[in-house]
């Protein structure tokens, strides 16, 4: 029962998903590959800024690649395709009213939410594992191999980070019968989820900071407890959203 | 409580301001075929989505096949079919994908049947569902409902938008294979013609308040309109006699809707000095119509006598 509803929602995001994995699995192989190009930009260009610190990461192989990788493609698509992903996963079909063809067939509501979520978050964070892989060989056939002993201390970060703007997703998609009002809605929490970005002492806070990877660089290990703490919150909004979603009228 | 596949009392459920349904009670026999009427917004489809568990009541209870409705009647969804008025499935699975997706929720699933259906309707089992037209639609819902053997079938307005090639298919499947197998059938409608070939008992719903609920063939029997002049006034108590349901004055007497004993009614009238008394079979429509005006206190014939008819609720 669960696989069926599952496979339903695999097939009814099959473009969004499409298109995730195309875009997240060229990103990573394409920055590789644009490696010697922008180190040649980054040093000659007169217009680009030719600070100390970019040029730095520029000119270690190791820090361009997680920078443009961790820093900048994975978690900036991850959270455009989360928002994808999850705003249909109740207002879609509250607004297509399949919601009432779905919730009388003898199947709890526990059940759906879970197929659901499962079928979101697996596409999301199959596609970061598989680009991530990408990337590495892309690296490799490109004569530049890495490290992924070292490389892989960013993924749990970004996996679970992923996981929690998921939840604030569906939590959305459960208060809304209109996927774009949803994804508005989400667009706008992940607004201030951003804020903290911007104070440098309080970086931390922010999951975006923390799927960009930025403290495996200052720290040199993986912030479990960080990490812990994102799939906690995570939880509890997965929790929050079933509730909203068992108690909520169709 | 299992003696009724669906029983309700009390069952209110208010929209803000809006009370959509009022204080229902519903007795639903088992093995019937049971006819819920109302004009549009009448509080129809609002009574169905409380009794499949989609909308929560303000106030009361029901009952679907012996257990509390509810969202998580899970037990219970397995043996009752649901026809939507609107229909909507799937459109990005072909209707074979659709079957197998329902098959999934119910171990009784009778694909010998399913394919019967499939092939009887001629539905192409590979075309998308968002590419069928709306009577193929409505076919494929009605097999998936029945698919399952359901002991209850619940159809709200299913042959709303059919033309009556595919109405008269429906409907003859609804009858041929579900009352054979002697499950119940709770049917919402406004197109009381096909309700009237197919229903066994009527229940009338007006603005959220059930407004009768009797056998279909009883209804025919006993409710009737009678016409009567009086040559010199009318009884004062006539709205209030025993049967009598409403009273409209015509050009030279009277319309007097009758809900039992039409014929006491009759002899009563006569003795009271009416003349001219002619007792009149109502079809469903003209029942059905009868009740919703005399509740929304309409009497097509004003009267500074009886301004908007004498009713007797």
């Amino acid at each position: 029962m669960f696989w069926r509803l599952f496979r339903k929602e695999w097939k009814e995001n099959r473009f969004v998903i499409t298109i995730w994995f195309l875009v997240i699995v060229v990103a990573a192989l394409a920055i590789p590959l644009s490696y010697d190009y922008l180190l040649r930009l980054v040093e000659t260009s007169p217009i680009l800024p030719q600070s100390p610190e970019v040029l730095a990461v520029f000119r270690e192989y190791r820090l361009y690649l997680w920078s443009q990788w961790f820093g900048k493609n994975a978690y900036q698509n991850a959270t455009i395709f989360a928002v994808l992903l999850g705003m249909g996963m109740v207002a879609g079909e509250a607004g297509r009213k399949t919601i009432d063809f779905l919730l009388t067939k003898p199947v709890s509501r526990a059940l759906i939410w879970a197929a659901k979520f499962a079928a979101a978050g697996l596409a999301l964070w199959l596609g970061l594992l598989v680009s991530w892989a990408g990337l590495l060989l892309s690296s490799h056939l490109n004569g530049r191999p890495v490290a992924w002993g070292w490389y892989w201390q960013g993924l749990p970060g970004l996996l679970a980070g992923s996981t929690l703007l998921l939840a604030v997703v569906a939590l959305s998609s459960t208060l809304f019968d209109d996927r774009i009002k949803a994804g508005a809605a989400a667009v706008g929490i992940f607004l201030v989820l951003s804020i903290p970005s911007w104070i440098p002492n309080l970086r931390w806070l922010s999951v975006f900071h923390q799927m960009a990877g930025h403290e495996v660089l200052q720290r040199g290990q993986v912030p479990w407890l960080t990490i812990l703490v994102l799939l906690g919150l995570a939880a509890g909004l997965y929790g929050l959203g079933l509730a909203i979603f068992r108690r909520r009228e169709f | 409580m299992s003696d009724w596949p669906i029983k309700t009392e009390g069952l209110t459920k208010r929209f803000g301001p809006v009370t959509a349904v009022k204080n229902l009670d519903l007795q639903v026999s088992r093995g019937s075929i049971f006819g819920f009427l109302g004009p549009n917004g009448a509080g129809k489809t609002t009574t169905i989505k409380l009794l499949l568990g989609l909308l929560r009541p303000t106030a009361g209870r029901a009952w679907v096949l012996g257990e509390p409705a509810g969202p998580e009647a899970v037990v219970v969804r397995r043996r009752l079919g649901y026809i939507s008025e609107t229909q909507n499935m799937y459109n990005f699975l072909t209707v074979r994908e659709t079957l197998d997706f329902c098959r999934s929720f119910y171990p009784q699933w009778d694909e010998a049947l399913a394919r019967r259906y499939l092939e009887l309707f001629q539905l192409p089992a590979n075309r998308l569902v968002g590419r069928l037209s709306k009577g193929m639609r409505g076919l494929l819902a009605l097999v998936l409902a029945m698919a399952p053997h359901p002991e209850l079938l619940i159809l709200d307005e299913p042959t709303s938008g059919l033309d009556p090639l595919h109405r008269r298919e429906f409907l003859t499947v609804v009858l041929k294979e579900i009352a054979a197998d002697g499950a119940t059938v709770f049917f919402s409608s406004h197109v009381l013609s096909e309700v009237d070939r197919v229903v066994d008992h009527v229940a009338i719903l007006d603005q959220g308040r059930l407004l009768v609920s009797r056998p279909l063939e009883e209804m025919k029997e006993q409710e009737k309109r009678l016409r009567v002049v009086f040559p010199g006034p009318a009884p004062a108590d006539l709205g209030r006699w025993p049967g009598v349901r409403r009273v409209v004055p015509e050009m030279n007497g009277y319309l007097i809707s009758v809900a039992a004993n039409p014929q006491q009614v009759a002899a009563r009238l006569a003795a009271a000095g009416g003349t001219g008394i002619t007792i009149m079979d109502m079809n469903l429509e003209e029942i059905f119509l009868d009740y919703i005006e005399a509740e929304r206190g309409q009497s097509g014939f004003p009267s500074p006598a009886y301004p908007g008819g004498l009713q007797n609720n």
